[in-house]
């Protein structure tokens, strides 16, 4: 990080997403002694309410710049509302505030296509579940502001994580990697080669492997790897990258 | 008494002794052919090596170390092995030297005699195919190295019969191993399942996602791997990696899930093969001075 830049604050943090994703990173936030807000979908906000404390913008309730220092974008299977997400957060927050975006089923760039201010964005990939993320693959564009790249590194070294720079890619290093081995688990799966059980069991005795591929996929969440491959799929456009038909039907059981 | 009393390993290198000694430990007597005389005088020193590393560490007795020594028989005629109850092969990773060994041991060895390859990536099928009783052939694959590594693989071709694998599974847990049956497709299961490991980060870096280094990082610090995909592929020996991404590749038509990169094979080209060669994705020369 560039000790010189000056930072934007960071202390209101708007997550926008599926509960399930932004309440593990909310909770980040709240230990790392930032006041994080979460705006869901309208369906999720009893919900939300139930499972957290945590600020829940009302269904009338509009973010605006005034009230948040920087704003996180967390999407993943549903690109609609990723892209709704991206255009309501340009609207909303129209000073400089920093944006962060996830990158799990796009490319950065891809993104922000028809962005008013893209040099605003930071893209990151991590890998789910979030609750137990461990590091931040953080992406910017050639004409992302240093500054506010600055800022964002700082907020995920304030949650505790490691980071990394990489280039802009769908689902970065790791996730990428990862979805490709649970992909590929299924595909052998779907061979017959051996039960389920015993291709963990393969992976975990004979490369070591943290995880067996077949239960990393459904700690992960299947539906999200099947959206991460499709990713990979739309962006290289290379038949490796398709997912497995029994991926797919195991995603939607 | 174990499942086979009496086992030919052929080939005596880093996995066949490594096999005769798994197998002397569970009480079989060990034939352990090689036709290179060096390979078979370097193995029993090796096992001998290794056991009395498990007497310093208390693990066994002096006299159990001789014993399973003693059990271990080096042989350089393969007439010499026609009494065993269970064949691994363990040679060159080569179609032609596998399918010559069988066909000679076909009419040597007795008829209940199973005929097992420790092949990582050919078709054992295929291997079988070229046998007289291909019902008794199957694979035994074991990993590097093969007394610390706690999985094998074993591997039922088309033609194997059922009781074969039943009984080679029954003996792997004799060698405190555990076992996984897997039907015979390109890499089996582990040799297949981790082909994106190495795949997708060598795109990463041909992509100029990221250098060597910060992938490696990513993948320990992020992913809980003990080892990056760059330092792992330098450990195995980049020569060989690129083999086996080749061979699976091969095997299923040139799929482009398992297609090899052109970096791999340039540190193939240039002799940088990792850890064994002093330099690969890493500089290992001021290692060892």
């Amino acid at each position: 990080m560039n000790a010189e830049l000056e930072l934007y604050p960071i202390e209101r943090i708007l997550f926008v997403g599926p509960l399930e994703d932004v309440l593990p990173l909310a909770d980040r936030a709240k230990q790392a002694g930032h006041t994080p807000t979460l705006l869901l979908a309208p369906a999720e906000i009893e919900e939300g309410r139930k499972r957290t404390r945590i600020r829940i913008l009302g269904e009338n309730e509009h973010a605006d710049a005034d009230g948040f220092d920087i704003a996180f974008e967390c999407y993943t299977t549903d690109v609609t509302s990723k892209y709704e997400a991206i255009q309501y957060l340009e609207d909303a927050f129209s000073g400089e505030a920093p944006i962060i975006t996830l990158t799990l089923t796009s490319a950065l760039c891809d993104l922000l296509t028809d962005a008013a201010a893209p040099d605003r964005f930071v893209g990151v990939s991590m890998l789910p579940p979030f609750s137990e993320t461990t590091l931040a693959e953080l992406t910017k564009l050639d004409s992302t502001d240093p500054s506010i790249f600055a800022t964002v590194e700082s907020l995920f070294e304030s949650f505790g994580l490691k980071i990394a720079t990489v280039g802009d890619a769908p689902a970065g290093v790791l996730v990428r990697a990862v979805a490709c081995l649970v992909n590929e688990s299924y595909n052998a799966l779907q061979e017959g080669v051996a039960p389920a059980a015993d291709i963990d069991t393969a992976m975990k005795l004979g490369v070591n492997y943290p995880h067996g591929p077949i239960a990393w996929g459904q700690k992960i969440g299947l539906a999200r790897v099947e959206a991460i491959m499709d990713g990979l799929y739309n962006w290289f456009h290379e038949d490796r990258y398709r997912a497995t038909p029994l991926l797919r039907r195991a995603a939607r059981m | 008494m174990p499942t086979f009393p009496s086992v030919a390993v052929l080939g005596a290198g880093t996995m066949g002794s490594g096999i005769a000694q798994l197998c002397a430990q569970a009480g079989s007597t060990v034939f352990l052919f090689d036709a290179f005389p060096d390979a078979l005088k370097r193995a029993p020193q090796k096992i001998e090596k290794d056991l009395a590393k498990g007497v310093e560490l208390g693990k066994l007795s002096k006299e159990q170390a001789k014993v399973i020594v003693d059990l271990i028989k080096p042989i350089n005629l393969l007439d010499e092995c026609k009494s065993a109850d269970l064949i691994i092969e363990a040679a060159s990773e080569s179609l032609e030297v596998k399918v010559e060994l069988f066909s000679q041991l076909d009419d040597r060895v007795g008829h209940d005699c199973i005929l097992s390859t420790n092949t990582s990536s050919l078709s054992v099928t295929q291997i079988a195919a070229k046998t007289k009783y291909p019902h008794r052939v199957c694979g035994f694959h074991f990993f590097n190295p093969a007394t610390r590594m706690r999985l094998v693989e074993v591997v039922a071709a088309h033609q194997t019969d059922k009781s074969v694998i039943e009984r080679i599974v029954a003996y792997a847990i004799e060698l405190e191993k555990t076992p996984v049956v897997t039907k015979d497709t390109p890499g089996f299961i582990v040799n297949r399942v981790a082909r994106p490991y190495y795949g997708e980060a060598l795109r990463a870096l041909g992509e100029g996602l990221a250098d060597h280094m910060t992938i490696d990082r990513i993948m320990r610090e992020g992913g809980g791997f003990k080892m990056g995909p760059f330092e792992l592929m330098d450990l195995i020996g980049i020569d060989i990696n690129f083999a086996a991404t080749s061979s699976v590749w091969e095997a299923y038509f040139r799929d482009s899930r398992y297609r090899p990169h052109l970096i791999q094979k340039q540190m193939v080209d240039a002799g940088f093969l990792g850890k064994k060669s002093g330099r690969g994705f890493y500089d290992y020369s001021a290692e060892g001075k």
